[in-house]
């Protein structure tokens, strides 16, 4: 933390020396002062129209029913909530000042819920939390040369469905409604050689609020950028502290007024992931690791959107994951997965391993449990200037389960929304979509001032 | 009586030497360069940043926004500033590359150009205007708007990418700036209507000169159906390439 702060306290420190060595952010002359008075009311006067803030009041009800699945076998295992309500603070000020920018986005919650499970019945909950999901300092060293330091979360690629290519975060923020993509720490150092091409030299240094299962590693990347006339293409490079390197890349082409393609991928030799592999236990099988560890694996996303001249977008996005499970890994996984989940309630040492195997059989380490996923999606996002309506579909082509999503937003006046969000998951309790929940919806109230 | 004949009829001999003889500068200006020149009223300078604010009113509903814009050659960046519940959007437009990037949700979104703004308004008008770069010049008749000589330009999108197929559009042959537009489909129909003023001023080079004030766009089929831009606090500035650098916009 010690060594944090001090980044950040250099990066201050070297920003005001540039400052007053006269190296500012825009070439524009600056009118003579007549003194010291005038300085500083012109520096106030500059602080006051750099700073900007907003803040967002979030209510919001959620009513799901879980999945009885092999997973969470009555809801005991996982005890996910039947009824939620939530309130959220979420401000976010930010302040430019000669090279500066400063961000900080503090947030304050509260969560209330109940929750029905086999063994425990109904219970309620309530939590509240006071945090800093992200800050940012960063520094415009040269015109052309920037670094940061502070918890973003960073986020970058035309994947809707996932951003391989990132490195650093397996949520991209895109599938989640109205949910924030937790920070995590970066120190980040950009290169802006032309209009054209950047080079971003990139360290996640801390996991920040980012959860992670097992100890943080480090990684590091460099991010080669080029935008043309109407395509753009980036190539990621990473390696991850006493693990794996890995290729990233994304590019994407506006081929019409209308229409986008685009593309993301990443490669790497072997795989994270936990994968049902036979063992002595009483199940005959565990989560381990992959034997082999130096096949090329990868994942790619190729998609398009088309916006129609009434107003709607039509995306169309096929997921392959060679790192998900194929058929006879998704049996085995099942098959242990069911075993655990029969002798859950084993009032002998079974539940103990039991309760071990399900533990890692809910995060098996892999963004995708399966490998071929498609995606439809229709957003019309200006409905009379005043609603937004999203509608999706999401089908694991390995299983046939699949996930129906649909969403609506109303504006209400110049700082009130109203929304509203549907999940239906289809599939039985042995596929991707139906292990966790049957549905889920959502009802809420944003404020924003 | 006759001495005040002879006054009359020299000043109309001379008024039509004058007439016959002199040419308005601009006419000496080839199409391409009166486009380029128009252009340069609506935004595709080497740096500019400005403030719009749009008053959207469709079927009978109203909407306002307020964006703060800079511009440089074919990129700009767009930032809402008002209302509140949009505050902190931003909308980058690296050429015909389109990203929109929402406070929260914080993957930046590639967008097309067709997707709709606010009202009548599409993401590309409120971009800097690339007319002589994106289009030919299909057709140039001249014909008169509010009693003002124009030149008529039938534009013709060099490729699909453009926002507008076919662009019908009237240059003033004196101030040499768009003041009126009409938006045609690939289809051939038109769909909307633009009428452009030029309040504000900008300083190029020791030259002053006009600034788009007013864009005011109409709906071709259901008139009532009006989005009006309103173009303020111009600035012709310096931005560096940094400003439209993706990786550096979300934070």
């Amino acid at each position: 933390m010690k060594k944090h702060a001090c980044m950040a306290i250099s990066l201050i420190v070297a920003g005001f020396i540039l400052a007053s060595t006269g190296h500012t952010r825009e070439t524009l002359p600056k009118p003579a002062s007549s003194g010291q008075g005038k300085v500083d009311v012109e520096a106030w006067q500059q602080i006051k129209d750099g700073f900007d803030y907003t803040v967002r009041v979030l209510a919001f009800g959620t009513h799901q029913e879980p999945a009885n699945s092999s997973q969470n076998p009555e809801n005991d295992f996982l005890r996910l909530a039947s009824y939620k309500a939530d309130f959220e603070v979420r401000p976010d000020f930010q302040l430019t000042y000669d090279l500066f920018d400063l961000s900080v986005k503090p947030r304050a919650t509260y969560a209330w819920a109940k929750i029905d499970s086999g063994t425990h019945g109904h219970e309620t909950d309530a939590a509240g939390d006071l945090f800093i999901n992200e800050w940012l300092v960063r520094v415009q060293i040269h015109e052309r040369f920037l670094v940061s330091y502070g918890r973003e979360s960073l986020q970058w690629g035309p994947g809707f469905l996932s951003s391989p290519s990132n490195p650093f975060f397996r949520e991209n923020g895109r599938l989640g409604f109205k949910a924030e993509v937790a920070g995590s720490d970066f120190v980040r150092g950009v290169w802006v050689p032309s209009a054209a091409w950047s080079i971003s030299m990139i360290a996640n240094t801390n996991n920040g609020k980012q959860e992670i299962k097992g100890p943080f590693k480090k990684t590091y990347a460099l991010k080669i950028d080029y935008t043309g006339e109407s395509a753009y293409g980036s190539l990621v490079g990473s390696y991850k502290k006493d693990d794996r390197n890995r290729l990233g890349a994304y590019a994407g082409w506006t081929a019409s007024d209308a229409l986008l393609l685009y593309g993301e991928g990443m490669l790497q030799r072997g795989s994270e992931g936990f994968y049902p592999t036979p063992s002595t236990n009483a199940f005959g099988a565990a989560m381990m690791t992959a034997e082999t560890d130096d096949d090329l694996q990868g994942m790619m996303v190729v998609g398009g959107s088309y916006t129609l001249a009434a107003g709607p977008t039509l995306t169309l996005e096929y997921l392959y994951h060679s790192l998900g499970y194929d058929r006879a890994q998704a049996d085995g996984y099942y098959q242990l997965r069911q075993k655990a989940a029969d002798a859950y309630f084993d009032p002998g040492t079974l539940s103990g391993l039991a309760r071990q195997t399900l533990s890692q059989t809910a995060y098996p380490n892999l963004r995708f449990l399966r490998q071929n996923y498609l995606l439809l999606q229709y957003v019309n996002s200006d409905i009379h200037d005043v609603l937004s309506v999203t509608g999706r579909w999401l089908w694991n082509m390995d299983d046939g389960s699949s996930q129906l999503f649909g969403s609506i937003v109303y504006s209400w006046g110049g700082h009130t929304e109203l929304f509203a969000s549907g999940t239906y998951n289809l599939g039985g309790g042995d596929t991707e979509f139906g292990t966790y929940l049957n549905y889920r919806w959502i009802l809420g109230w944003e404020y924003a001032f | 009586m006759k001495r005040i004949k002879l006054i009359i009829m020299c000043f109309g001999v001379s008024f039509l030497l004058v007439g016959l003889f002199s040419r308005p500068v601009v006419a000496e200006l080839a199409p391409r360069e009166v486009l380029k020149k128009s252009d340069r009223a609506r935004g595709n300078l080497s740096g500019i940043e400005w403030m719009i604010k749009i008053d959207a009113r469709e079927d009978g509903r109203k909407q306002k926004r307020k964006l703060h814009l800079k511009s440089r050659d074919v990129n700009s960046l767009a930032e809402f500033t008002a209302p509140a519940k949009v505050k902190g959007r931003k909308l980058l437009m690296r050429d015909r590359n389109m990203w929109f990037i929402k406070p929260g949700l914080k993957k930046p979104v590639p967008i097309s150009p067709r997707q709709k703004l606010m009202g009548g308004a599409s993401n590309g008008d409120i971009a800097s205007t690339n007319y002589a770069g994106d289009y030919e010049i299909a057709k140039a008749a001249e014909e008169e708007i509010n009693g003002e000589p124009c030149y008529l330009f039938d534009l013709k999108a060099t490729d699909k990418k453009v926002t507008y197929d076919r662009i019908r559009y009237w240059i003033s042959k004196k101030r040499l700036v768009g003041v009126k537009a009409a938006f045609y489909t690939v289809s051939g129909k038109m769909f909307k209507t633009a009428t452009f003023e030029y309040g504000n001023q900008i300083q190029v080079d020791g030259n002053v000169y006009p600034f788009v004030s007013k864009m005011e766009i109409t709906d071709a089929l259901i008139k009532q159906n009006v989005t009006t831009l309103y173009y303020s606090h111009v600035k012709p500035k310096t931005i560096s390439d940094a400003a439209f650098n993706l990786n550096l916009l979300v934070r």
